[in-house]
């Protein structure tokens, strides 16, 4: 189980995410980053909604969202999509990973968090994972961000903590979904949970 | 006839590419091949699937019922540091499991490691309530099982299945439980009843520290027997290529 937390918090502290040239060193991007992230994290001054909404325009403007949705969804998915379903898939889905995070992040203590950086890998020339361990109150977790060169900019499209994928993970719920559904319906079902949520959270 | 095949190609390639948007993603398929590849990874057959989300609705049931208000009371009451050393405690004691699993695999380098690790927090870890090799050493303990050690002789999770009380696992993991429990220093107590007692506590430990992350899921994902299913044969996979 603490796996999937730490999938959460990594997923949250690389919110803001590599935005640098095509030849800067994600590992130097990602540092600067989790920095970042974790500055967030820790200000007491922000409260749990502005944090949620911080971290939703981060991950919006910074994270290879539409791939993600895209490779969440899968082949037979998306082309049963239409144009405007596409870019609503890609809202929603950026509401189903927002959500995620902040559930997880409401149970960790940020202060914490450490990252050992390992590995900065070139799995080919528009892609490189860069390996890390995160330790949280002593106990590490593997982690490995895997990053897509877009328009001369990297971007995060996957997390892997101890071996489980954020992305495979979703793809393999949503392949059920389609099968016995459509993808239409998927959407549908995303976008009445984000609201679901989005009509919790507020407070009372 | 060559030159009719390469054009029918040609389109079968140009429809597909339109249908994807090819000016979106350049190289969208080698993105789309990567997660196929995982996810018929850990596609494991679930003949048994109704039994098996049964048993899950038994799990939640008794996690929301029994599990959570004891643990949630348990953690009122113990300070996370005594928690946490309690937890330490168990998996120091999970040595004897992790050193056979090592050697059995031929992991030697493993098997030292794990010695060394073992040593230090029986002594300067006072009997392992405190994890001095990993957090001042930062040497992580060698986690094998039974399961692994199958893995690593070839065998394949068989098919799915979900264990009272345990949660997700696989016929092969299950099975791997077995020699793995000989291993635990706990099932030498004489008492039948302090025996539930020790492993009723650990869980309850455990839970403790881990309250409100099970509910993260039920909330976000859309099929959480799917879901703990997957991630757990995605994590062994990982421990298995260790």
């Amino acid at each position: 189980m603490r796996k999937l937390i730490a999938l959460g918090v990594a997923l949250c502290l690389t919110a803001q995410l590599c935005r640098g040239g095509a030849d800067e060193d994600t590992r130097l991007t990602l540092e600067r980053t989790i920095d970042k992230g974790v500055a967030i994290l820790k200000n007491k001054a922000i409260s749990d909604q502005d944090k949620l909404k911080a971290f939703d325009t981060l991950l919006s403007q910074n994270c290879h969202t539409e791939l993600m949705a895209m490779l969440s969804l899968g082949r037979a998915g998306w082309t049963a999509l239409d144009k405007k379903e596409r870019d609503e898939f890609v809202k929603a889905f950026l509401g189903v990973i927002t959500r995620s995070y902040y559930n997880k992040l409401s149970q960790v203590d940020v202060s914490h968090v450490a990252v050992d950086y390992l590995d900065n890998i070139k799995l080919s020339d528009t892609r490189r994972m860069i390996r890390t361990v995160m330790k949280n109150s002593g106990e590490g977790f593997k982690v490995d961000y895997k990053f897509a060169l877009r328009d001369k900019s990297w971007a995060i499209y996957d997390i892997e903590v101890e071996g489980i994928s954020l992305i495979a993970s979703y793809r393999s719920q949503f392949d059920d979904f389609i099968k016995s559904s459509s993808a239409s319906a998927l959407l549908n079902e995303l976008k009445n949970n984000n609201r679901r949520f989005e009509a919790e959270a507020v407070p009372q | 006839m060559k030159i009719s095949v390469s054009i029918a190609v040609c389109m079968v390639t140009a429809v597909i590419s339109t249908a994807w948007g090819a000016d979106e993603f350049d190289d969208f398929e080698q993105f789309e091949d990567e997660i196929r590849q995982q996810v018929d990874a850990v596609d494991v057959a679930d003949p048994l699937e109704q039994v098996n989300r049964g048993i899950w609705w038994f799990n939640d049931k008794l996690y929301f019922y029994l599990l959570k208000p004891v643990a949630g009371g348990y953690k009122y009451v113990t300070p996370q540091p005594v928690r946490e050393s309690v937890y330490n405690f168990f998996e120091n004691l999970a040595f004897p499991k992790r050193l056979a699993n090592n050697l059995l695999q031929l992991k030697f380098r493993g098997a030292a490691e794990e010695l060394r690790n073992f040593t230090f927090n029986s002594t300067a870890g006072c009997l392992g309530f405190f994890n001095v090799a990993e957090n001042h050493y930062g040497w992580n303990d060698r986690e094998e099982d039974f399961g692994q050690t199958m893995a690593s002789y070839g065998a394949g999770p068989w098919m799915t299945v979900h264990l009272p009380l345990f949660g997700p696992s696989n016929l092969r993991d299950a099975l791997g439980r077995l020699p793995d429990m000989f291993l635990d220093p706990v099932m030498y107590v004489d008492s039948w009843g302090a025996l539930m007692a020790i492993r009723g506590g650990k869980r309850v430990n455990y839970t403790s520290l881990n309250i409100g992350f099970y509910e993260g899921i039920k909330e976000e994902q859309l099929d959480v027997y799917r879901f703990l299913q997957d991630a757990y044969e995605q994590n062994r996979l990982q421990k298995i290529k260790e």
